[in-house]
């Protein structure tokens, strides 16, 4: 990693174990890694200088500063492309992913499990209690070391008028958290984190279906690896993915996200940006990093650059968890909005100290970040400009469009949109055969279609991070067992 | 299956490959650039018009993707090495690239042996391939031969891999080499489709569920499917019909007729497909679709030779005849994988035969020619000679002549020659001619439609204007196998 945890260590957090009971705890005591203050007052300023200095050079030379801005980007398309592309070949390499076997899992003496504690953040998760107790009761575990904490907020009358209704196996428990702001999912799992009692933690969804034995695989291991991960994260997908276009187009998107990126990741030992569930922690080590940032509606991608930052590691694990795929086009996009809006904020809060974050993450990490976290999000912004240059040169071959793109240039751009897109498209196809979905791979080949509605979430998300960075706009589940 | 009685260390190894490779590439490049200035017609034309496209020329585009005869791909895998050799003397970069996929061929079939549990035989199988004459003046003209037998090979193996083990990975891999392997050689296209016919056939037979069935032959089919589309999208980006590029499919210049029609298959080529043909039978025999499938795909470029050479392609068939000795030597290979405990001697066996096909190549005189220095094609001479001839002729015609010099031929007349009395056309028409230079002397120069000539688009424009001209043109000599006309336009007041 070429970082050294000592000299990490030393820059944060107290003792994991007189970590303050307070669910805000990162923000108070490092606010600087915290998201509360959405763009510090540097930022601002050099934003401000930037923009001002753009502005004249506008004004002065418009044409320099589009083709400019044509040739950064379009380079950033090509090394976006051909990264893209090497993470899917070390996807399919050994060392992807730490393997168990189910034999491995079973063999577990129960005497020799340590407490696992699991965090069920609910909000408005009725329709869901029964279905959460049951999902969690049947995990292959001994049910005298689950504990369980069903976090509910203190003023969902709903939710916990339905969980008093239920008979809670021995371990499980409802926490109530505080109303306060921010009214976010990360806040509601520091609550259950600071009673948690396990030794390892994970967090679910109201609606996850994780693989029985996936407890079992996570001892096994975090006992098998080395003391720098603290993190398992697993791989997601969904139990209906053919529930209509919508879910067809998010279950080819997770395959190939977690079964053809991150694994990449993995292998280069690069930093992974955490997946909202089924992230197994080391528990003290969590106390540690503090927890989550309460004020970041993508708590877990930017716990998951912490993890690196504080000098640990992530793995992936070969187990799957199932969840719901959101199949109403206006609660996907909200949700897209708000983990975009999350990268933003992960973005700024990482990037106030760049030479900092270079200096603890180590330059391939910083790159990975860079890439990863803040390209992604521009990829979004900008290709709908892209998508109407390219259809205004097909139809119209405009003089303005040739200046743009001199010889070199273009042919970047051409190799992006024809050899990339590709790329794209067929790794989504691969990506669900490999998972099984065999009649998802005809339909992962409308991927530009969806490509263009992420677009749509991307700029929402960006207005929002203006006007409303800690608005978390909550996905409804439960939609599954009640058509769309 | 492996019976490799020396276990060698995988650092000694890996020394023993990188020694082998320098030396294989040191001695094909030696060869190639020692007889650079003989390099194919092809590699010579390719070369330029990657020159042209770095000089981002409307003819260079026009040339990447107006002719499916003149398929891309050769071009833009040239392009980089081009403009770093650009002012060489020679097609330095196509040399190079057919070299390159020489030597990828060697190190894929020596994998593939490998994999199959060859043990040492196996180098004497690809020192024979290495050393047979076709294969080697394939490497060292510049033509895109060994690219397209490297894709052959790959696809050929791929499908016998998946369908004995239906691992998706070879799936991927031969979807991607026949598409790629279309947008190599429009001649060995109709094999690539064959290919994917075969995945599909044994889709049809298998009892796997629906599903499954379509995503298979989606993944097939999608990367060849999206490489054509790209193609017409591109000719109708570039010359406005995305047909462009197959309307000479329909022409009849460039056809041979008559005795001319007939294909020069040779004893080495019955006896390679008569190996391939007896991998079918005896895979029919063991009840072994990969085998059936690699014996069909062996057997078939002859078919396929056989088929151009009817419908008046003979000249195309070089490039299908190429395959048909390495494909030879895959069902041998392959063949002995299903020879049980006979294995061993029959490695040996074909390895032999291999060898002794090879030597029996160079005995023939008419194998080893091209490969002496000063064969082959040279664009020199053409520009040496006739260039200046017809710049002297339409000077003394006309103060303010123009000259269209019409199709692919006009790499090799023009090259990189900067003369503005010469415009290169790959789309020639006369109406915008006449439009575009006003007030000029109009000439049109047009090579004899034989074998690819016949295929630019100036000859199926204007069916037998090398023979009869056309009705705005005046017959006004003979330069070599160019022929000029002058446009005739209304007398100026």
């Amino acid at each position: 990693m070429g970082v050294d945890r000592k000299d990490v260590a030393a820059n944060v957090s107290p003792d994991p174990t007189t970590t303050p009971v307070d669910p805000l705890a990162l923000s108070k005591i490092r606010p600087d890694l915290s998201a509360q203050t959405p763009v510090v007052r540097s930022q601002k300023i050099g934003l401000l200088v930037a923009l001002l200095v753009l502005a004249a050079v506008v004004v002065w030379k418009p044409w320099a500063v589009a083709r400019t801005f044509v040739l950064l980007s379009t380079v950033f398309y090509l090394v976006f492309t051909v990264y893209k592309f090497l993470l899917v070949r070390f996807s399919i390499a050994d060392r992807s992913e730490i393997h168990i076997t189910d034999e491995e899992a079973a063999v577990m003496r129960e005497a020799d499990l340590p407490v696992y504690s699991i965090l069920v953040p609910m909000y408005h998760e009725a329709e869901s209690i029964r279905h959460v107790v049951e999902s969690l009761r049947k995990m292959d575990y001994p049910a005298d070391k689950k504990d369980v904490q069903l976090l509910l907020e203190e003023d969902d009358e709903a939710t916990r008028n339905a969980a008093a209704q239920v008979t809670l196996p021995p371990g499980f428990r409802i926490t109530l958290v505080p109303k306060s702001f921010p009214r976010t999912k990360p806040k509601a799992c520091n609550v259950g984190l600071a009673e948690a009692k396990g030794q390892y933690l994970v967090i679910y969804d109201a609606e996850d279906r994780p693989e029985p034995d996936q407890l079992r695989k996570a001892v096994a291991a975090f006992r098998r690896v080395g003391s720098d991960v603290m993190c398992l994260q697993c791989r997601l997908n969904f139990y209906n993915p053919n529930q209509n276009l919508l879910t067809r187009w998010f279950a080819a998107e997770h395959s190939a996200w977690f079964d053809l990126s991150l694994p990449g990741l993995c292998a280069l030992g690069a930093v992974i940006p955490l997946g909202g569930t089924s992230n197994h922690f080391i528990l003290s080590k969590l106390k540690e990093l503090m927890g989550w940032d309460a004020y970041n509606v993508t708590e877990d991608c930017d716990l998951g650059i912490r993890i690196y930052r504080q000098g640990y590691t992530s793995r992936m694990l070969n187990t799957t968890t199932w969840e719901e795929a959101c199949c109403h086009l206006g609660f996907w996009i909200r949700q897209r909005t708000r983990w975009l809006k999350g990268y933003i904020q992960t973005y700024l809060v990482h990037m106030r100290e760049p030479l900092r974050l270079r200096r603890e993450l180590g330059w391939a990490n910083f790159l990975h970040f860079q890439v990863l976290i803040g390209g992604i999000v521009f990829t979004f912004l900008v290709n709908p400009l892209y998508w109407a240059l390219a259809l205004l040169w097909f139809f119209f071959r405009t003089e303005a469009l040739t200046s743009l793109f001199p010889w070199g240039v273009f042919a970047m751009g051409a190799i992006c949109l024809f050899a990339g897109n590709f790329v794209f498209v067929y790794v989504g196809a691969i990506a669900c055969f490999r998972r099984g979905y065999y009649d998802l791979v005809k339909y992962a080949l409308l991927a530009p279609v969806y490509w263009m509605m992420m677009s749509y979430s991307g700029w929402r998300a960006f207005f929002q991070f203006h006007v409303n960075p800690f608005h978390w706009e909550k996905t409804k589940h439960g939609l599954f067992e009640h058509k769309c | 299956m492996a019976f490799s009685s020396i276990s060698v260390s995988p650092a000694r190894r890996r020394l023993a490959t990188g020694v082998c490779l320098a030396l294989i590439v040191g001695a094909l490049c030696a060869g190639g650039l020692w007889r650079v200035d003989s390099a194919s017609r092809e590699g010579v034309v390719c070369e330029a018009i990657c020159r042209e496209l770095i000089d981002n020329t409307t003819a260079g585009r026009q040339a990447l993707v107006g002719s499916a005869w003149w398929a891309p791909l050769p071009v833009l895998v040239r392009l980089p090495l081009a403009a770093l050799f650009e002012g060489e003397a020679g097609p330095v970069a196509s040399v190079l690239v057919s070299i390159f996929f020489g030597v990828a061929i060697l190190f894929l079939l020596n994998g593939i042996l490998r994999g199959w549990g060859i043990g040492w035989p196996r180098w004497l199988i690809a020192a024979g391939l290495a050393l047979h004459p076709a294969f080697l003046r394939a490497c060292f003209d510049g033509s895109s031969g060994t690219m397209a037998l490297f894709l052959v090979l790959l696809s050929a193996h791929n499908l016998a891999q998946w369908l004995a083990q239906k691992k998706l990975r070879y799936l991927i891999v031969l979807a991607l080499a026949t598409a790629l392997l279309v947008a190599t050689s429009v001649e060995l296209a109709p094999w690539a489709l064959l290919v994917l016919l075969l995945l599909a056939l044994d889709q049809v037979v298998a009892p796997s569920k629906r599903w499954y069935k379509e995503a298979v032959l989606i993944l097939g089919f999608f990367p060849t499917l999206y490489t054509v589309g790209l193609w017409m999208l591109l000719n109708w980006l570039v010359m406005g019909d995305a047909l462009y590029f197959v309307r000479s499919f329909a022409a009849s210049a460039g056809r041979d007729v008559g005795a001319a029609s007939l294909v020069p298959i040779g004893v080495m080529h019955g006896a390679s497909a008569g190996v391939s043909l007896l991998l079918v039978i005896v895979a029919l025999m063991r009840k072994s679709g990969a085998g059936i499938s690699l014996g069909i795909l062996g057997f078939s470029p002859l078919v396929l030779a056989l088929l151009m050479g009817a419908n008046g392609l003979s000249w195309a068939g070089g490039p299908v005849l190429l395959c048909l000795f390495p494909l030879a030597v895959l069902s041998a290979a392959y063949a002995v994988t299903m020879s049980g405990t006979l294995a061993r001697p029959a490695a040996v066996a074909v390895a032999v035969a291999v060898l002794a096909t090879s030597g029996m190549a160079f005995m023939q005189r008419g194998e080893i020619r091209p490969l002496a220095r000063g064969e082959g094609y040279s664009r020199t001479t053409e520009q040496n000679r006739w260039l200046p001839m017809i710049e002297r002729h339409v000077a003394n015609r006309s103060h303010y002549p123009q000259v269209f010099v019409c199709g692919y031929d006009s790499f090799t007349l023009l090259g990189s020659y900067a003369n503005p009395v010469f415009v290169r056309s790959m789309d020639f028409n006369f109406n915008k001619a006449k439009q575009d230079y006003p007030g000029r002397d109009l000439f049109v120069l047009v090579h004899r439609p034989r074998a690819r000539s016949g295929m630019d688009s100036v000859h199926w424009k204007y069916p037998r204007i090398f023979e009869l001209g056309s009705h705005t043109t005046l017959y006004d000599g003979d330069f070599g196998d160019w022929r000029l006309f002058e446009i005739v336009q209304a007398p100026r007041e």
